[in-house]
């Protein structure tokens, strides 16, 4: 009966997914015409209930479900409250799927849930094993995910994510194998007890490293980010919208988590991995200038904020970490309206070019105005929320050691040239429109999402205490 | 009775409510019709109303404070509290703003009928009049210095309003930019207040910078700082108030802002914006010292007798009330310089009625004669009676003869009959003021012709009408055991001007003389500023040159090298995924053993050394 | 001559292997040799595991059970990679990766 107990206590929303996966399949065999609505009802009830079933979970006390292996503590409910969020977007903006054979909309569907499956299960991982299984269902479900669509592009770009993928997995599994044989156990909690008391091994640096460069490869930091450029310009834009969250935000948990049980004890490491987000940052920010596909434009973003989600986690104290889980937060917003927006103007002009997107605001004001909202908030400007995450990191770096100081100049200069990549967007917003734009009737929800995007973006800029202070509280209890 | 201090919010946010209702409509191109926007607005004002008069019953016979607060941003030292702080001094001042705001827009009804931008316009006086509420409600330095510059925005935006006249755009860009030199100065005042009391003066966190807790912030500024520093980090605020009052030094601004329709000279610049200056002093009178309350002296007296003695020659009607006001309030600057806080208040609340008064009396007198040109005017008295009384009321207070002027003045020669200087230029100042009054009244009502048309808007002379009341009334309160030798010299110093001007008007004398050139050129001031802006022109040359040159030479330079390495990063893509893997792990094993290697060295040697 | 075979041979094996399927994977121009190289990685890495856990006398045989799902994960992974490489050579008719180079710059 223990096992009732556990899945009681810790396991229900992924048990709730993992039924509804079931039933999407199930039902694919059967039913033919509408397809496509019957999925997405059925996943967003399957969402809806997941989100339900968090309220019974276990929090206060943490827990350790089965046997040590899976934990479920506050911290964990609030990146598993993220990935729902980001579930939710993903799902409702999946239009048409203009482009996608209409009979596989409950393949697609259930891939999305077991993506977000292997990222519940990610972030609530307590051992190694779990963390493994959890990474290669994830990137699996992304694999396929991303060579859904019918063109060239997606099934090239799959094939780049699957081969970096497990060059990147066999990276890791070497680490967690020195790392076994120096310590005999796999547990995150273990090891971090075991090496509370003794001295450190080279061979136990050189496994940490291990593990810290393939995990690097999951965000798309340096030196593993090429394949997310060509990843993102291969996928559709929904998956790219969800590729862009779901596996970062799960990979960040997972870092954070081996962050602090293991790399806490090492200061070489917080400093090579500080040096790497940093590096990431300028090389994200020097490489987006000359994109003139927007989807190249937006990899290279999500590259720059990975790398600055990165830096405040590397930094390792209290409030850095509650920075950068505030930082995630707010980088959801924003992500999802510029990757709604780019749906909706794809289907008006059916490119991938900044330069046709000239002239965007007279034809869709509103639209255009939550978008800049939303570029705005990348760019990191008052007074949308991106300013206050990254005000809040560099303040967390500044009170830490010196190192980091110094460091932090470096990514602010590099958020000044981040700044020229957004402003080169709406810069062509907002210039004369050429004659050749017709406008398509759309559907209501992706507008509905740009619009509340940028909403809760200008909203968390102007009062952004009670989030801040919930991150803070988040992180005492990692 | 705690309803109305509780929820003193509800003001704050029904302007803004209102403005949401009517720029809706506006979007969605409605046509919302003018008699519903201005029910909105005055619902919005005359809840104001009711709130303030409520607070100001509750307040007067107690000097207690009620604030409430709530955190808004805080960090770990630093900690930014929005809310409301009701005493006296807000009380009253909400009271004028909320009064005088429902009459003007009842009177800018009947101005801007005509004018297809009249929901515009009032969208822009609801937006002002939150930014005041807040402004007056602000429990710290902070919201304050947030409000202030609301209420300057709204300022330019209503200076602008009629904005395809090129003059009146150049003259709102005067208004706005010589109203960032207070702000600047406000702004820098609370980032040294700030740092003292961040790193030295450990408070608990709800008081930063607050109101409440200004006594005990002198003590602990004075024990940190000199006393020549301490008058200069105060000097900053007191900058602060005469540029947004308008005194000497930055007393041009008025003037150009009288482009502005005269409702909105009305209430902002002669009731209500002009005050804040007043109100700024008043919130941190406790931390002034006696240098500190010479200089506010010094100054209000010098405006005062300059700008009265320009009025006295100016033909523009608005032209004038601006230096009028400027005059007036340098006279309160004076009650407040000597340390009377209510002499200065009940003068500013009378001078606002009166002020307002006249303002709007002069709109009627453009709308019927076209023009703003004293010159051209003549013999309104014989077609629009009911005006001239109006405006005979307001001369009178003015002046200080009867009626609410006449209470204010005797309670500010009261409080200033110690120091004898200052009496005599008070003396002088309203001499000069009954003198312009009177002289205004003569040239626009009296002569011999008979053939105006007067303007009858039944909204404009309700307004009117409501706001005379309010001039008369206290008038009524003047206790006679206050009369003494002082007042009977006021009086007659004021009954001197009304013949002056009316000898003056009779023989249609065009004056002249030296004192006539001197005020006509406004002391030949404008002259000496041009003067000292040719000097800056050159410092301005060099700038030029750095700035096209040095610095955009550099950021250019700065771009290139981006430029180039973003091409480099770009042929790095070569859409080989086993390049991108040898690549990185290349750059991995770079980064890392040079890592690795600096930090061995740095603990090595540190660990040699240390 | 008798040497004894010690955990650190079994660990040498495993890197040489190791490096030899990385090499492979970054070097071959043929994308079948990539996944074929992929699989050598992993089953050095069952090495790794399973040297150290017979070597060592650990209380639980945790490393063993973990080369038990390294095995199904791996096959999984090839199986699709197979299935991408076969949608990839049915539009492009070739399986040299230098040829694949479509998104790029």
């Amino acid at each position: 009966m223990e096992i009732i107990k556990d899945i009681q206590n810790a396991f229900l929303p992924e048990l709730i997914i993992v039924i509804f996966i079931v039933l999407n399949i199930i039902l694919s065999l059967f039913i033919r015409k509408n397809a496509y609505k019957t999925a997405k009802i059925i996943t967003s009830t399957g969402l809806v209930f997941a989100c339900i079933a968090m309220f019974f979970v276990q929090l206060i006390p943490e827990y350790y479900a089965f046997n040590g292996v899976y934990l479920s503590n506050i911290f964990t409910c609030t990146f598993k409250i993220m990935l729902l969020i980001c579930a939710f977007f993903a799902v409702f903006i999946s239009g048409n799927l203009t482009g996608l054979r209409k009979q596989k909309s409950f393949e697609f569907f259930s891939l999305l849930l077991s993506g977000i499956l292997s990222g519940f299960s990610l972030v609530s991982s307590n051992d190694f094993i779990t963390a493994f299984i959890s990474i290669e269902i994830l990137s699996i479900s992304c694999y396929f995910l991303t060579g859904f669509n019918t063109n060239r592009k997606s099934k090239e770009a799959a094939l780049k994510y699957l081969i970096t993928g497990a060059a990147s997995s066999a990276v890791f599994l070497l680490g967690v194998s020195y790392l076994y044989g120096i310590t005999g156990s796999i547990s995150l909690s273990e090891i971090s007890n075991i090496y509370a008391n003794s001295t450190i091994n080279p061979l136990f640096f050189i496994a940490c490293l291990l593990i810290l460069l393939s995990l690097m490869f999951k965000i798309g930091c340096i030196p593993f980010n090429n394949w997310i450029i060509d990843v993102y310009e291969g996928a559709a834009y929904n998956i790219c919208a969800y590729l862009s969250l779901i596996p970062k935000i799960s990979a960040f948990a997972f870092i954070i988590n081996v962050f602090i049980c293991i790399f806490s004890f090492s200061p070489v490491l917080k400093i090579i991995s500080a040096i790497i987000a940093l590096y990431t940052i300028i090389y994200g920010a020097l490489g987006a200038i000359k994109q003139s596909n927007i989807k190249r434009l937006y990899a290279y973003s999500s590259i720059i904020h990975s790398g600055f989600i990165l830096f405040g986690i590397s930094i390792l104290t209290v409030y850095s970490v509650s920075a950068s889980i505030f930082y995630i937060f707010t980088y959801i917003f924003m992500n999802i309206g510029i990757w709604t927006a780019s749906i909706i103007y794809n289907r008006d002009y059916k490119t991938d070019e900044i330069g046709d997107y000239k002239g965007l605001f007279s034809k869709r004001p509103y639209f255009t105005t939550a978008l800049t909202i939303c570029l705005i908030s990348l760019a990191g400007l008052p007074p949308a929320s991106g300013f206050f995450a990254k005000i809040y990191l560099f303040s967390s770096a500044f009170r830490s050691d010196f190192i980091f100081m110094t460091l932090m100049f470096a990514a602010m200069l590099a958020t000044v040239v981040s700044i020229f990549v957004y402003f080169k967007i709406i810069k062509v917003l907002y210039e004369k429109p050429s004659n050749e734009i017709t406008i398509t009737k759309q559907g209501i929800f992706p507008g509905i999402i740009l619009y509340v995007c940028a909403l809760i973006t200008l909203l968390i800029g102007i009062y952004p205490n009670i989030l801040i202070k919930i991150c803070q509280i988040v992180s005492y209890y990692i | 009775m705690e309803f109305f201090s509780d929820n003193i919010f509800l003001i704050l946010i029904m302007p803004v409510w209102v403005c949401f209702i009517i720029a809706s409509g506006i979007f969605l191109k409605l046509n919302i019709s003018y008699k519903v926007t201005l029910m909105l607005t005055l619902l919005s004002s005359f809840t104001g109303l009711i709130f303030s008069g409520m607070l100001l019953k509750q307040n007067s016979l107690h000097t207690e404070v009620i604030e409430s607060i709530f955190p808004w941003l805080s960090g770990e030292n630093l900690n930014i509290f929005l809310g409301s702080y009701i005493d006296l001094t807000s009380c009253v001042f909400l009271s004028i703003l909320m009064l005088i705001s429902f009459i003007v827009q009842l009177y800018s009804y009947g101005y801007m009928k005509d004018n297809k931008d009249f929901n515009k316009y009032f969208i822009y006086l609801n937006f002002f009049n939150f930014a005041m509420t807040g402004l007056i409600l602000s429990p710290n330095l902070i919201q304050m210095y947030i409000f202030w510059e609301l209420v300057g925005a709204a300022s330019y935006i209503l200076v602008g309003f009629f904005h395809n006249d090129k003059e009146t755009s150049k003259a709102a860009k005067r208004v706005f930019i010589i109203n960032r030199i207070g702000d600047c100065a406000f702004l820098a005042g609370i980032i040294i207040f700030a740092y003292f009391s961040i790193t030295y003066i450990k408070q608990p966190p709800d008081t930063f910078l607050a109101f409440n807790s200004i006594e005990d912030f002198r003590f602990h500024l004075l024990a940190l700082t000199s006393d020549g520093f301490y008058n200069l980090i105060l000097l900053l605020f007191i900058i602060a108030a005469f540029v947004k009052s308008a005194q000497f030094p930055f007393n041009v601004w008025l003037v150009d802002a009288m482009k502005a329709p005269t409702p909105v000279s009305a209430l902002i610049h002669s009731a209500t914006m002009v005050c804040m200056g007043v109100f700024l002093i008043i919130r941190i009178f406790p931390l002034l010292n006696n240098t500190l309350l010479y200089i506010i002296l010094f100054a209000g007296l010098t405006t005062a007798v300059l700008c009265a003695f320009i009025a006295c020659s100016r033909k523009n009607i608005k032209k004038m009330l601006a230096y009028s006001t400027s005059s007036q309030l340098g006279l309160i600057f004076t009650a407040l310089g000597l340390g009377a806080i209510p002499a200065a208040i009940i003068y500013l609340v009378i001078h606002s009625f009166t002020k307002a008064l006249l303002f709007l009396c002069s709109g009627v007198i453009s709308k019927t004669f076209k023009t703003l040109d004293m010159d051209e005017m003549h013999s309104l008295r014989k077609s629009d009676f009911y005006l001239a009384v109006f405006w005979i009321i307001a001369a009178l207070s003015l002046s200080g003869l009867f009626f609410g002027g006449f209470t204010s003045k005797e309670i500010l020669i009261k409080t200033s009959s110690a120091n004898i200087y200052v009496l005599i230029l008070i003396f002088i100042t309203s001499f000069m003021t009954a003198f312009y009054s009177f002289k205004s009244y003569f040239k626009i009502f009296e002569g011999e012709k008979n053939d105006i048309l007067p303007v009858k808007e039944k909204t404009m002379l309700t307004a009117l009408t409501v706001l005379s009341v309010f001039v008369i009334i206290p008038g009524l309160m003047f206790k006679a055991s206050d009369f003494d030798k002082y007042c009977i010299i006021a009086v007659i110093t004021g009954i001197a001007a009304l013949f002056a001007a009316y000898f003056v008007y009779k023989n249609k004398k065009q004056m002249q003389g030296f004192l006539y050139n001197l005020s006509f050129n406004e002391l030949y001031l404008p002259f000496v500023y041009k003067k000292i802006g040719c000097i800056f022109e050159r410092v301005y040359a060099i700038s030029d040159f750095t700035d096209k040159y040095i610095i955009d030479g550099f950021v250019y330079l700065i771009v290139r090298i981006n430029t180039s390495f973003s091409k480099i990063i770009s042929r790095l893509q070569n859409g080989n995924i086993q390049t991108y893997i040898a690549y990185s792990i290349f750059t991995a094993g770079v980064i890392i053993s040079i890592v690795t290697l600096v930090y061995h060295a740095a603990a090595y040697a540190k660990g040699v050394s240390g | 001559m008798i040497i004894n075979i010690t955990l650190y041979h079994y660990l040498i094996l495993a890197l040489i292997l190791f490096a030899i399927g990385f090499t492979g994977l970054v070097i071959s121009k043929n994308l079948i040799k990539a996944l074929i190289c992929i699989e050598l990685i992993m089953s050095a890495i069952n090495l790794n595991f399973i040297a150290f856990t017979s070597f060592k006398n650990y209380i639980f045989l945790k490393g063993m059970v973990f080369s038990l799902f390294i095995t199904a994960v791996s096959a999984v992974q090839s199986a699709i990679g197979l299935v991408l490489i076969y949608l990839i050579f049915k539009n492009r008719k070739t399986l040299m990766s230098e040829e694949i180079e479509e998104l790029k710059g």
